[in-house]
């Protein structure tokens, strides 16, 4: 499968710093954690030497979101000011959801449902199965994945990138406010796999984040 | 001759056996037919001409004494046929050429030593009579194979076992009243030609090889008999056989075997087992009249003998033992993309690299109970893990096992480190992979709140006990793996400040096997519900991992 030379990527994008190693290594060359070796259970005082000191510590860890995935921003999609991101995973797989300066977060976030009854059949019904991914279907870039009300109104979602929709975030059926609060997490829209030459195609159109805050005057 | 050899032929029906001598027949088939299960096979088997000789002078003594049997003895000495045998059995012998045994095909006949090298003078028959046993010993040692025990897998030609059909119903033809042949079929009542091979073979083997015969030995040494000359007469079996028996039986005639692969050994080992079931099943279900319609008997005298092909292995051995893992850097197996070696090594590599040579196998294959992802350290007892060696020549002792756990151990990097190192059984394979599904693991994780931890977090994590998630495959492995939800158990939680910090702490864990951590932590999207920033109220990050222990009897 062509996704699966992507596997090891993903799990070093978990790499730590290099100072972080550095300091690793020097304390267990001080035999720091040697003990462990010969001793057959781990004792609660070779723990506590386990874990690093505050002052090891980096004033916050790097964000899931953020270390895991590259940031790409599609402004503007299908009418003005419907802006949205795509997060890639280093294993190819992508993230789609909505940014702040979405027009349906204006003036202030009040999404009141998100439907994805859009299509021929209700994207939320699709069981995708399988390694494989058996029932998924394909969409195009311009294909809508749900609708989201702000009262009366409501504003169609793309997907920004051809690929295979592998999940919505059906959480948000019952929770649309989920998209107010956390849109870049849990108030995601969609996981989509694209294939790498979709994904070349579509990555010479999106924005990096710093386009984006300089078009946007952020 | 041998003594209880001796003792046996009065008792012997003279008659059959020079008829089945003269048919050209080897003495032991004969045995065999007689199912004479009390005749040491291995002993110096007598030649047709001195058994024939003896089993006249037995029958004269017996005349002499008893009226009443004079009878017999002009028979066997005025007909003409068992006097032709004796003939034409001395012939061949005196040449030193002996012909193939119509059954056997040779295959008994060439396991004799002593069969006249020197007077022969066509070397074809030269390289068959060079006794079987030293070639069984030459293919033994010839890859530099250790061994104190041995099991041999004897496959045949599955034409044999038709040929003994033939003869059966020859000798039910030609003797009706001979209650030795009264039964339909002749399985079970001849020493069938396996059994023959083994008891041939065996006592002289240990005694050459210096080993005990077991059937149970990891050691195989396996003799592969053809006959392709007699391929054609199989067909006559046609639809009896089935379709991919043919298929396979043809297909093993083009390629020969490349010696020393044990996994091709096997498997040609098996193929040839598995053509000789298929028309013995025929055979079974075949009447004597459809029988009789195709073959005929006695069976017709072979141009050539049996081809012995001998392959000696190891059956795969297993050393075991548990690995600490202290560097975030290295993986658990080999990875690389494009060619290009990811981290700074394995620990496959770290402990194969000192183990698997001493044993001078084929290759080797690293199996371990779970894995941890790359940046995770391994700690406390260790993850326990087995090296598969296939193959193995030597057989390290338990105390060189243990200086091969010290010199894992004093490796300068020192990032990989063994304990309890010996060999295992195959059943360690099965106890590991149910460890790898079903057994509990314990992690410690240094998580990150967005606001600062109070003791109430603690309080609130740790009165948890058996707690469900819903754990949807992480995207991280979504790309390899079924997108499915699946249900993963936390035993307990424990927490544990870290003095000087305000927003980190330790969080020991016990969870169900196949939970993923990192993603409880983190929450993974909101994908694993619930998570700890979810529980907390805030959000939460996860700034390191250790695994600490692998629950897990494995010893």
């Amino acid at each position: 499968m062509e996704f699966e030379s992507w596997e090891g990527a993903a799990e070093s994008s978990y790499k730590r710093e290099e100072t972080r190693r550095d300091f690793q290594s020097q304390r267990e060359e001080e035999g720091v954690l040697q003990q462990n070796v010969d001793d057959t259970s781990c004792s609660s005082s070779t723990t506590e030497s386990l874990f690093p000191y505050a002052e090891e510590l980096p004033p916050r860890p790097p964000r899931a979101n953020s270390c895991n995935y590259t940031h790409w921003v599609a402004l503007d999609v299908g009418k003005d000011f419907h802006d949205q991101y795509v997060f890639r995973h280093a294993n190819g797989l992508c993230v789609i959801g909505l940014l702040p300066t979405h027009v349906a977060f204006k003036p202030t976030p009040a999404v009141t449902a998100v439907d994805f009854n859009v299509g021929k059949q209700s994207r939320a019904d699709l069981k995708v199965s399988g390694k494989r991914k058996k029932n998924a279907i394909t969409l195009e870039p311009n294909s809508v994945l749900c609708k989201v009300m702000v009262g009366e109104s409501f504003y169609l979602i793309r997907c920004c990138v051809r690929g295979v929709l592998l999940e919505v975030n059906e959480r948000l059926i019952k929770a649309p406010g989920l998209l107010n609060t956390q849109a870049d997490t849990e108030g995601h829209i969609a996981i989509m796999m694209p294939r790498p030459e979709d994904w070349a195609k579509a990555s010479k159109v999106l924005l990096t984040l710093e386009q984006y805050r300089e078009r946007r005057g952020l | 001759m041998e003594d209880s050899l001796l003792k046996l032929l009065p008792s012997l029906p003279s008659a059959i056996i020079s008829d089945l001598l003269s048919l050209g027949v080897c003495v032991r088939c004969v045995f065999r037919f007689l199912n004479m299960r009390s005749v040491d096979f291995a002993a110096a088997i007598p030649s047709c001409y001195l058994l024939i000789s003896h089993l006249q002078a037995s029958m004269l003594d017996s005349g002499a004494q008893m009226n009443g049997s004079a009878e017999i003895v002009p028979k066997v000495g005025t007909d003409s046929e068992p006097q032709c045998a004796v003939e034409n059995s001395a012939h061949t012998i005196d040449g030193g050429i002996v012909e193939p045994c119509i059954v056997c095909l040779g295959i008994l006949q060439i396991l004799d030593d002593n069969m006249h090298k020197e007077s022969v003078s066509g070397t074809e028959l030269q390289r068959y009579c060079y006794g079987a046993k030293q070639k069984i010993v030459e293919a033994a040692h010839k890859e530099g194979h250790e061994f104190d025990s041995f099991c041999l897998e004897v496959s045949l030609p599955a034409i044999c076992v038709v040929r003994e059909r033939a003869l059966w119903y020859y000798l039910k033809q030609k003797y009706p009243e001979e209650a030795l042949f009264s039964h339909n079929h002749e399985t079970d009542h001849i020493v069938t030609l396996k059994e023959a091979v083994k008891w041939s073979l065996i006592a002289p083997l240990e005694l050459l090889l210096g080993a005990k015969f077991d059937s149970n030995s990891l050691f195989r040494i396996a003799l592969l008999y053809k006959h392709p000359e007699s391929l054609a007469e199989l067909d006559f079996l046609g639809g009896h056989v089935g379709g991919d028996a043919k298929r396979r039986r043809h297909g093993s005639v083009d390629s020969g075997p490349p010696a020393g692969l044990a996994a091709v050994a096997a498997a040609r080992t098996a193929e040839a087992g598995e053509s000789l079931t298929s028309v013995m099943r025929a055979l079974a279900t075949m009447s004597y009249d459809s029988f009789s319609r195709t073959f005929t008997w006695p069976p017709s005298k072979p141009i050539t003998p049996c081809e012995l092909a001998t392959m000696c292995w190891r059956m795969p051995v297993f050393v075991g033992g548990r690995y600490l893992k202290y560097s975030r850097n290295i993986s658990q197996s080999r990875w690389m993309i494009d060619d290009e070696r990811m981290g700074e090594g394995s620990v496959q590599e770290v402990i194969g690299d000192v183990v698997f040579p001493p044993y001078k196998g084929d290759s080797y294959k690293f199996h371990a109970a779970g894995r941890e992802d790359i940046d995770v350290r391994m700690l406390g007892p260790g993850r326990p893990f087995i090296v598969e060696i296939s193959n193995a020549r030597v057989i390290p002792s338990s105390a060189e096992i243990r200086k091969l756990e010290r010199d894992i151990n004093s490796l300068k990097e020192g990032w990989v480190k063994v304990r309890e190192l010996r060999q295992v059984g195959i059943d360690a394979c099965a106890i590991m992979r149910e460890g790898e599904s079903e057994k509990q693991k314990e992690y410690a994780a240094v998580v990150w709140l967005s606001r600062p931890v109070t003791e109430a977090d603690f309080e609130c994590l740790s009165s948890f006990k058996e707690l469900e998630l819903q754990q949807k495959t992480p995207v991280r492995v979504l790309h390899r793996r079924s997108p499915l939800t699946r249900p993963r158990t936390i035993h307990w939680m424990r927490c544990k400040e870290i003095k000087g910090t305000q927003n980190y702490f330790v969080l020991f864990l016990c969870t169900q096997a196949g939970t993923y951590i990192k993603e409880f932590v983190h929450g993974d999207l909101g994908r694993t519900f619930p998570n700890v920033g979810s529980i907390l109220g805030c959000e939460a990050d996860i700034l390191q991992l250790d695994v600490m222990d692998v629950k897990m009897d494995f010893h």
